[in-house]
């Protein structure tokens, strides 16, 4: 697992730096425009990109072949995806919470700090664990197609619901009621739940899989 | 005394393409190797021995343990080299050398690897997707060989490289060979050089496993003689294993013996084997 | 002790590394309870099968030349030379028969024919 983690950190070495770099600079406009929110919202676009980036090097050098008749079970392998993912997932959310901590102004302030601690994981990974298994499932190429056609449905799904003003109303007076830490464990549930579905997903398609 | 691979009944379909059933066993201590045409399954076969591809039938059993009973533990003590080296190619040669000691954990041998690698001379701080055919392969082997394995297949290792890379492979894998508890699979189309080290040949065709034979027994089995098409007449059909007719005369492959003593025959490689079988069975 | 072994020989390999290590005995360059190099060493450095530095080794086994003791390896075993030399007499003298049998045909004197053993020798000799 630790050298599963480590070949992936050697692929991103270059693309890491780069990365982080954009995010200094990004993080710098931003603060000075006042618009904090965006910060913590990169680190949705994070995972995506980094996890395009390993695939499209497992793939070209045919990474998976070499690993899966060493001294590690198929599981392992999909588990080090995941890992890598949720480190992000914990780098972004105390990333938030410490940009909280320091800040004096804006809307982070009123949010409590264990809204975000359950917020920002499911942010993060929400996406990758949709389009892991679809990954595993059908390549990245034909899972990035897929993942074009189910952001149109959803989106239309949202314009659809936007559009029913009233069922919206309706289900803003009752959230307002519900008691935020109620809300926060919701988070919890659902972005576990995602995570360990999608896990066991991804775990199946790729214990059956050939190469 | 166990062996290092057991075949049974093994069976494969891709699309139109059916591998075996292969009934097949490889003692310990031996080189095979396995050779046949492109296309003939030896790819098919490593990659079911590697839980790469799962078998429809059949039972593999490698070191005495069926596959599916194994855990990364016993996976230790079984080293593999593919036609490319198939790491990141980002990766230099300390980043392989980490990884390894990361994947192999107190199997990993640092001094033999480094052995191996002062010994090909191989850069240290190259990336993989600077290291020429030659060096990307000897890198593969250097640290197949580095964490005690006890199989070793090879899987059109050798193939495309330099006669004096293939050399050095040679050396390597004799010295590997010196234990005798390691066992050593080579799949490859041309075999050649080393056809003179292996023990045994095993001869995939369309599929099917034609045989698995000491090399010994087998080359000693054929001859090779230029006859004119009334000499060849007069031979036995059943001694005439391939033939190629041209103008002047036929060359043909016969077994020795069922034809007469006095016939000068000369000696054939497991190449001349393979060529005259396959063109053989055309006719 | 030296063994080469020849792709133009008609002799198959396990026979030339046989014959050679026989002579090697024979001529006392190996001698009695020496340790022979292992059947995978061997192997090795001539760049052949094991099968077939093994199935010299057994030959010569079999002919009473060498003995093998598990775990230890193979010794060159103790040559009754008496008994050697009495079976190479027999030989020649079979040999001579037959000499002897073809210079009659060919009405060749007794001198002649040593005359040729002789100019044969230096011929070797040379060679050598």
């Amino acid at each position: 697992m630790i050298a599963l983690i480590y070949k992936d950190l050697v692929t991103l070495r270059k693309s890491l730096f780069s990365l982080i770099f954009i995010m200094f600079i990004v993080g710098f406009l931003t603060i000075r425009q006042g618009n904090i929110m965006v910060l913590p919202l990169m680190f949705i676009l994070v995972p995506l990109i980094l996890l395009g980036m390993l695939w499209g090097s497992d793939t070209k050098s045919n990474v998976d072949q070499y690993i899966i008749p060493g001294p590690v079970t198929r599981r392992t392998i999909v588990l080090s995806r995941y890992v890598f993912v949720w480190i992000v997932a914990v780098i972004g959310t105390l990333f938030t919470i410490l940009l909280k901590l320091f800040l004096r102004d804006g809307i982070l302030l009123e949010i409590p700090w264990y809204l975000i601690a359950v917020a920002m994981p499911l942010l993060v990974t929400a996406i990758s664990m949709i389009q892991l298994p679809l990954m595993y499932k059908f390549g990245a190429e034909k899972a990035r197609l897929i993942f074009v056609v189910l952001y149109f449905i959803v989106f239309a799904l949202f314009s659809y619901i936007g559009s029913n003003k009233e069922l919206i109303a309706k289900f803003m007076d009752k959230l307002i009621l519900l008691d935020l830490k109620i809300i926060g464990l919701a988070i919890l549930g659902v972005t576990l739940l995602l995570n360990i579905v999608s896990f066991a997903l991804s775990t199946t398609i790729y214990t059956k899989k050939e190469f | 005394m166990q062996n290092a691979i057991e075949l049974q009944g093994l069976k494969k379909r891709l699309g139109n393409f059916v591998l075996g059933p292969i009934n097949l066993i490889v003692p310990r201590g031996c080189i095979v190797g396995y050779i046949g045409e492109n296309g003939a399954g030896k790819s098919t076969t490593i990659k079911l021995l590697l839980n790469l591809m799962i078998p429809d039938q059949g039972e593999i059993k490698l070191l005495g343990k069926n596959i599916r009973e194994f855990t990364p533990q016993i996976k230790k003590d079984i080293a593999y080299v593919f036609d490319d080296l198939y790491l990141p190619e980002d990766m230099t040669l300390k980043n392989a050398q980490n990884f390894h000691r990361k994947f192999y954990g107190q199997a990993w041998q640092d001094k033999t690897f480094s052995e191996l690698i002062t010994r090909f001379s191989l850069p240290d701080n190259k990336t993989i997707k600077h290291f020429s055919r030659g060096m990307k392969m000897q890198l593969g082997l250097a640290l197949a060989l580095s964490h005690g394995a006890k199989l070793l297949l090879l899987d059109e290792a050798t193939s495309g490289l330099d006669p004096v890379i293939r050399d050095d492979v040679l050396d390597l894998l004799l010295e590997y060979i010196q234990n005798e508890d390691h066992t050593i699979l080579v799949s490859s189309h041309i075999l050649s050089d080393l056809e003179k080290v292996a023990d045994y040949i095993a001869f995939i065709h369309k599929g099917q496993l034609l045989f698995m034979e000491a090399k010994d027994e087998l080359v000693d089995q054929y001859g090779i003689t230029s006859l004119s098409k009334e000499q060849l007449a007069e031979i036995d059909n059943d001694a005439i294993v391939g033939k190629r007719s041209h103008q002047f005369g036929v060359e043909v492959m016969l077994k020795r013996n069922l034809v007469p003593d006095d016939l000068e025959l000369e000696k054939v490689s497991v190449e001349d084997i393979m060529v005259y079988m396959i063109k053989g069975e055309r006719k | 002790m030296n063994i080469q072994i020849k792709n133009s020989s008609n002799d198959p390999i396990y026979l030339q590394i046989k014959n050679q290590i026989r002579d090697a005995i024979l001529n006392g360059e190996l001698e009695a309870d020496e340790l022979l190099p292992s059947i995978r060493l061997l192997a090795k450095e001539l760049r052949v099968s094991v099968i077939t530095t093994k199935r010299a080794y057994d030959e010569l086994e079999n002919d009473g030349f060498i003995h093998s003791v598990h775990g230890k390896g193979s010794f060159v075993a103790p040559q009754n030379l008496d008994l050697i030399k009495e079976r190479f007499l027999k030989k020649i003298e079979a040999n001579i028969t037959e000499i002897l049998r073809y210079a009659k045909l060919a009405d060749i004197s007794h001198d002649e024919l040593i005359e040729m053993i002789k100019t044969l020798e230096d011929e070797n000799a040379e060679c050598n």
